[in-house]
């Protein structure tokens, strides 16, 4: 029998919206100028401190010859006022470079590598400012399980959150970071032919969340077998068996997303209905159902 | 990304000259999949590798010689015997074809002329379903068409999305989107759909407002997909044991140029040439 293939132009109608409670929540205020030192549009070096909110440091300008000014000032929610001071002036001084200047502006999330605003100074000049500098990137993360979900048909995933940690960057606060498939993942729960497709990947990859000032995730990671796979797969004889992806974690940089970490991902299916969730370390297990 | 090696898309080696017609020069490439879903596989190895995004839905099949037994074949040594278990997979069969494509940027010269080509290397198969392609504005669907009953006579078959289904208006996660979609149409079908493997981390995070009002379900789930992401697709997978019905898959495509669909230009301002006074000078 010879049964044509049949195309058929279907029109999408558009009847309902989205638009809340999606990622564009993530926090996106840079909590820090510390860091990784500052270069600006006029060539000087800022390496800054921060306590709270209280910026300190110094600049290195140009008057004539390179110099170092004292900083002081504060950074918020992004936002940042610092004002420099020339440690030689001194009233009246021929020759010398004016006493002060002040920049006003903000740090740009979520890269947190790049800031730009204006300034004025004590001769009441005043202009714009951009400044620079390299990524600061977190060194490794830690994982953290937080609970189960308590979704339905998702009981069997946990929620797990990652806290940035070392690298040049203090904190990471208003940073965003995202997964990333990388190659090496198992999954012996899979067969060939099974209804699912096999887990050896990350399903996720480019999701991503914010980083809170306590360097942790704004959001969850949920990761595990859900609840009907876990039926399939001990109704399969399946079980013992287990997921383990590998997830690259990546991190925003002006440049676009720098890699900083991998975490070894793990979803297992045990035997006397046991299931168990792991991430880098932090696993949790729990009777299901 | 692992591709299993059962699914094989390599360029072949010969090399056609440029189309008649045609301003690109093009080269034919050779598609190889033997699995219980060859159709499926193809599918899947067009998503991986191709800026095009092709969902997928299982028959139903019947007829004994479309589905393999596989019990003692998937069966862990380390699980505790269990008599009642067993476990049916489409049967399936070797499925091969090249196709053309461009031969600077490897996009396929004509997407409908492929899934047909891949349809009818299906069907020249003479066993296991028969599908048909179905085109929306961002998407190519393979749905079923016929499948061989009980006694072996191939019959038609449509497909489960084409009903319509109603999904109360609501606000609510993308993922309980898809939960309630699958209620829907296990309603309106009497088919038993369930959410399969997704990408949770994004579908737990979008959301909004649904509502379907005897809309076909296809079109109501193309929208959830195109809420979260344009590189999401599905494979809608029935198990031919009957006790799992189909699972609702979702998965990620290829992008063009492999870029990531993404964000802002988070690029310095350089405003040296707007400021010719810097903020230290020297008095004079």
């Amino acid at each position: 029998m010879n049964m044509t293939t049949n195309w058929r132009i279907v029109s999408a109608s558009l009847v309902f919206s989205f638009g809340f409670a999606n990622a564009a929540a993530i926090a996106q205020q840079c909590s820090h100028a510390e860091g990784e030192p500052w270069v600006d549009t006029y060539g000087y070096t800022w390496t800054l401190s921060q306590s709270g909110s209280s910026v300190s440091g110094t600049v290195a300008v140009f008057c004539p010859s390179p110099w170092l000014w004292v900083v002081e000032g504060d950074e918020s929610g992004g936002q940042i006022d610092v004002t420099a001071w020339n440690p030689d002036w001194w009233p009246g001084a021929e020759n010398a470079c004016n006493q002060w200047f002040r920049y006003q502006g903000s740090i740009q999330a979520p890269s947190c590598d790049s800031g730009s605003g204006s300034w004025f100074n004590d001769l009441s000049s005043s202009g714009t400012w951009a400044w620079g500098k390299d990524c600061d990137i977190p060194s490794t993360e830690v994982s953290e399980f937080i609970e189960w979900s308590d979704i339905e048909y998702q009981r069997t995933t946990g929620r797990f959150k990652g806290i940035l940690q070392g690298g040049s960057g203090p904190d990471f606060g208003g940073r965003r970071v995202q997964e990333d498939i990388e190659p090496g993942g198992t999954d012996s729960c899979w067969f060939p032919d099974s209804i699912y497709p096999p887990n050896t990947n990350i399903s996720d990859p480019g999701s991503q969340t914010g980083i809170g000032t306590d360097n942790r995730y704004t959001g969850y990671d949920t990761f595990g077998w859900m609840e009907i796979p876990v039926l399939y797969y001990r109704s399969a004889n399946r079980a013992p068996c287990e997921a383990a992806p590998l997830q690259q974690m990546q991190i925003a940089c002006s440049t676009g997303y720098e890699d900083y970490a991998v975490n070894y991902m793990s979803a297992r299916i045990h035997l006397n209905n046991v299931v168990c969730v792991e991430r880098e370390g932090d696993a949790e297990c729990k009777t299901w159902p | 990304m692992k591709v299993r090696s059962i699914v094989a898309m390599t360029a072949s080696v010969w090399i056609l000259g440029p189309s008649v017609g045609a301003q690109e020069p093009t080269k034919r490439v050779a598609l190889n999949v033997n699995e219980g879903r060859p159709v499926a596989a193809a599918v899947r190895a067009l998503n991986e590798h191709q800026a095009i995004v092709v969902t997928y839905e299982d028959p139903r099949y019947e007829f004994q010689v479309d589905i393999k037994d596989v019990t003692l074949e998937v069966r862990n040594p380390e699980a505790p015997p269990n008599p009642a278990a067993r476990v049916l997979v489409p049967r399936g069969g070797p499925l091969a074809l090249d196709f053309t494509v461009s031969r600077t940027t490897n996009e396929l010269a004509s997407p409908t002329e492929t899934l047909q080509q891949i349809l009818n290397a299906a069907e020249r198969n003479g066993t296991g379903g028969r599908f048909e392609v179905e085109q929306s504005d961002r998407a190519f669907h393979v749905v079923p068409k016929a499948i061989r009953n009980a006694r072996g006579a191939w019959i038609e078959q449509g497909s489960i999305l084409d009903a319509p289904i109603t999904i109360p208006s609501g606000e609510m996660s993308s993922f309980q989107m898809l939960t309630a979609f699958c209620a829907a149409v296990s309603e309106a079908t009497g088919a038993s759909v369930h959410v399969g493997v997704v990408p949770l981390n994004s579908f737990n995070r979008h959301g909004g407002l649904i509502k379907a009002d005897k809309e076909r379900a296809r079109d109501v789930l193309a929208r959830i997909l195109e809420s979260v992401s344009d590189r999401l697709t599905w494979y809608l997978l029935y198990d031919p044991g009957g006790k799992f019905g189909y699972a609702l898959n979702i998965s990620t495509v290829a992008t063009r140029g492999g870029a990531e669909a993404s964000t802002e230009d988070h690029s310095a301002e350089s405003p040296t040439d707007a400021v010719p006074t810097s903020p230290v000078v020297i008095r004079q």
